[in-house]
C-alpha cells in the first residue's frame, strides 16, 4: 500500500469515519441544513442548537435571522464516503459548544484553506490537519468541504440546500 | 500468398488484447508510478492511433470550411465530412446518409428531438421512459414536458437489472407520443430487448428514441432492422474523440419536425421577410460543424470493422465473465445488475466500503474506474443506493488488469473495511 494512501487514509481520519461523533438526528432543532454533492450522490444535513439571548427567539421568523450566540449542540447526519464522513464528525466536535462567530470564522478558515492553490492554513484546527492531504486530490476535495458549507449553510438560515457544484 | 488471402488470413488470426493494446498509445502510460488498467470505458473509451492520425491529416492535409469553399482545400474536407456521414450510415445500417445529423454528442442528440417535439405534445400526451435511464434521456423529456403538460410515465427495473418489460407493454398504449429507451444500462451494462421494444412502440403508433450512447461501439447495429425511429450516439464512448455525435432519423421525422438551432448551412435562402430551410441533415446542422469530430468517427468506425465488431465484442465478453467471477467472490460484495445479455460492465457496492473511497483507493493501484451515481440517479433509488463502483472493460482489457482490480479491493477492504 502506498505511503500516500496511508497518509490521506490516517488512522484518525478513518476512527472519525468508524465512529462518527455526534452523528444523529435533533429533535427540533434550531437551524438545520442540508448538503448534497451531485457529482457523487452524498448527502449531509447538520443540525443546531443555538439559545438566542433572553427575549430573543433563536430563528425568528420575520426573515430577519442573524448569527445566533453560541453553538450550544451539532450534530449531523450523512451519507457519504469516509473523507466527508470524517470531516463532519470533526467539525462537530471541534465546533461543539463555540461562540457562533468564531465557529463561522473557523469554517471559513476550513473552506479557504481548502481552496485551490490554498497553502496549509489548518495548523489551529486540531484533528482537521489529518484531512490536509486532501489536497492532493482535487476530486476529493468536495468531500471535506461538504460538511463546512452545510454548516454555514444552517447558522445563516439558509433554506437552499448547499450545493457543492 | 496474394495481399488478398494475406489479408483474409490475418482477419482469421485470433484476435488479443496484446496485439490491440499496441494501437492505443494512451494505455501504456502510468498512474502513481503504476502501469494504468484503463476500467472505465462506460464513461470514455481511449483513442487508437488510426484515430489520431485520421485527425492530424485532416488539420494538415484538408481543414477549410464545409459545404462552403470553392477552392479545392474545401473541396477536400467536405468530402471527407460527408464520407464520415457515409460511414455512419453505414454503422448503423440507415437506409440513406442524410438521415445521420452530426451533433456534438448523444446528449445533444436526444435534446435536438425533445426541443422538436412540442407540436406533438399536449396535457394528454404521455412520454414512455424506463428506470435505468442517464439523466441525458430524461431530463430533455422533462422539460419538453414542462413547455406542453404531457406527462412521463416510467417502466420499472427488476431486481435483477432487466427492464420490466410486462410492465412496459402496459404503460404504451393510445396515449403514448413518444417512447425513449436506452439500449444499454450506463450504470450496470445490461442490454435491453431494443426490437421487442420498438414493435410495442410501433403496434402504439408512437415514434421511439434509442439513447445507444453505451451500446453503439459494441454492439451490431441495423437500425432498420431494430425499427427505431431515432438513435442517439457518442463518438467518444466508441473510440472517437469528445465533441462529436451522431443522430438517426428516419427520414420522414427529419422532414417534418422544425429546425433546431437557426444559422448558417441550415438555411436555403434567407430574407428579412422570411427564410426557407436546407434539406435534412443540414436541416439540423446549423453553423460550422465539428469537421474533424466527424471524421475521427469515422475513422474510429473504420478501425473497429476492420477487427470486426463480433470479434472485438467476443473479447468482452470473456472480460464480463472473468470480472464477474473474481469479483462475486469478493466478501460483502454486491453486483448491481446481473440479467443476461450484459456488456462488459460490472457495477457493484462493497459493505462499509463508499464507491469514492475504493476509486481513491484503486487510483493508487494504477486502476481507473468510476465511481458515484453514474448519471443514472432514479436508478441508484431503486437498488437504494446513493452510488456505486463501476469497472467497464473495452477489448483492449487483459485478465491480469482484472485481477489488479480484485487485488485492489482488497487492499481497500484491508485499509478501510469495517474488519
Amino acid at each position: 500500500m502506498s505511503s500516500e494512501l496511508q497518509n490521506l487514509y490516517q488512522r484518525t481520519v478513518l476512527e472519525h469515519c468508524r465512529s462518527p461523533r455526534n452523528f444523529h438526528a435533533m429533535d427540533e432543532p434550531d437551524r438545520v441544513a442540508e448538503g448534497f454533492n451531485p457529482l457523487c450522490g452524498d448527502k449531509v444535513t447538520v443540525y443546531l442548537r443555538t439559545p438566542g439571548k433572553e427575549g430573543v427567539p433563536p430563528s425568528p421568523e420575520d426573515g430577519t435571522s442573524s448569527l445566533p450566540v453560541v453553538i450550544a449542540e451539532i450534530s449531523f447526519e450523512a451519507a457519504g464516503c469516509a473523507i466527508c464522513l470524517a470531516s463532519a464528525s470533526m467539525m462537530t466536535e471541534l465546533l461543539d459548544g463555540e461562540a457562533a462567530d468564531q465557529a463561522k470564522q473557523q469554517a471559513e478558515k476550513v473552506l479557504e484553506a481548502f481552496k485551490p492553490g490554498a497553502d496549509n492554513g489548518l495548523g489551529d484546527l486540531g484533528e482537521i490537519v489529518a484531512l490536509g492531504s486532501v489536497r492532493d486530490y482535487p476530486s476529493r476535495i468536495r468531500c471535506v468541504t461538504l460538511p463546512w458549507r452545510t454548516f454555514t449553510a444552517a447558522l445563516d438560515d439558509d433554506p437552499n440546500t448547499v450545493s457543492t457544484e | 500468398m496474394s495481399s488478398a488471402t494475406a489479408r483474409l488470413a490475418a482477419v482469421r488470426e485470433p484476435l488479443s488484447a496484446q496485439t490491440l493494446r499496441a494501437d492505443f498509445p494512451g494505455l501504456a502510460t502510468t498512474v502513481h508510478g503504476k502501469p494504468l488498467a484503463y476500467l472505465d470505458n462506460a464513461a470514455s473509451t481511449q483513442r487508437p492511433q488510426a484515430v489520431m492520425d485520421a485527425l492530424t491529416a485532416y488539420e494538415v492535409e484538408m481543414h477549410a470550411n464545409v459545404h462552403r469553399g470553392v477552392h479545392a482545400r474545401s473541396d477536400r474536407a467536405t468530402a471527407a465530412f460527408e464520407g464520415a456521414r457515409e460511414r455512419a450510415r453505414a454503422w448503423l445500417n440507415a437506409a440513406s446518409a442524410d438521415e445521420i445529423v452530426f451533433t456534438r454528442g448523444a446528449t445533444e442528440s436526444i435534446n435536438l428531438v425533445a426541443r422538436c417535439m412540442d407540436f406533438r405534445m399536449d396535457a394528454d400526451s404521455e412520454i414512455v421512459l424506463t428506470g435505468m435511464e442517464h439523466h441525458s434521456n430524461i431530463v430533455p423529456w422533462q422539460q419538453l414536458c414542462e413547455r406542453t403538460g404531457a406527462k412521463i410515465r416510467v417502466a420499472p427495473v427488476l431486481d435483477s437489472g432487466a427492464l420490466d418489460m410486462a410492465a412496459l407493454a402496459g404503460l404504451i398504449g393510445g396515449r403514448t407520443r413518444l417512447v425513449a429507451v436506452t439500449h444499454v444500462s450506463n450504470a450496470m451494462g445490461v442490454i435491453n430487448p431494443i426490437a421487442e421494444i420498438c414493435e410495442l412502440a410501433r403496434r402504439a403508433n408512437a415514434p421511439i428514441l434509442i439513447d445507444g450512447a453505451q451500446a453503439a461501439g459494441h454492439i451490431p447495429l441495423d437500425v432498420q432492422e431494430l425499427g427505431c425511429d431515432f438513435y442517439a450516439l457518442s463518438g467518444h464512448k466508441m473510440y472517437a474523440p469528445t465533441g462529436i455525435g451522431a443522430l438517426y432519423a428516419r427520414k420522414p421525422w427529419l422532414d417534418e419536425l422544425p429546425p433546431f438551432l437557426g444559422g448558417g448551412e441550415m438555411i436555403l435562402e434567407v430574407r428579412f421577410d422570411g427564410t426557407t430551410y436546407n434539406a435534412p441533415p443540414h436541416k439540423f446542422e446549423a453553423g460550422t460543424p465539428n469537421i474533424s469530430g466527424a471524421i475521427g468517427l469515422g475513422a474510429a468506425m473504420d478501425y473497429l470493422a476492420g477487427h470486426g465488431l463480433e470479434r472485438l465484442a467476443a473479447l468482452e465478453h470473456g472480460l464480463l465473465e472473468y470480472a464477474t467471477e473474481r469479483l462475486q467472490d469478493v466478501p460483502g460484495l454486491k453486483i448491481i445488475g446481473t440479467a443476461s445479455p450484459k456488456l462488459a460492465v460490472v457495477s457493484f457496492v462493497i459493505d462499509g466500503i463508499h464507491p469514492h473511497d475504493l476509486g481513491t483507493v484503486l487510483d493508487h493501484e494504477g486502476v481507473a474506474i468510476r465511481a458515484g451515481h453514474h448519471c443514472a440517479m432514479p436508478l441508484m433509488d431503486r437498488f437504494g443506493v446513493p452510488g456505486t463502483s463501476r469497472a467497464s472493460f473495452a477489448f483492449y482489457n487483459t485478465h491480469e488488469e482484472i485481477d489488479r482490480l480484485a487485488a485492489g479491493i482488497g487492499t481497500a477492504r484491508k485499509l478501510l473495511g469495517q474488519a
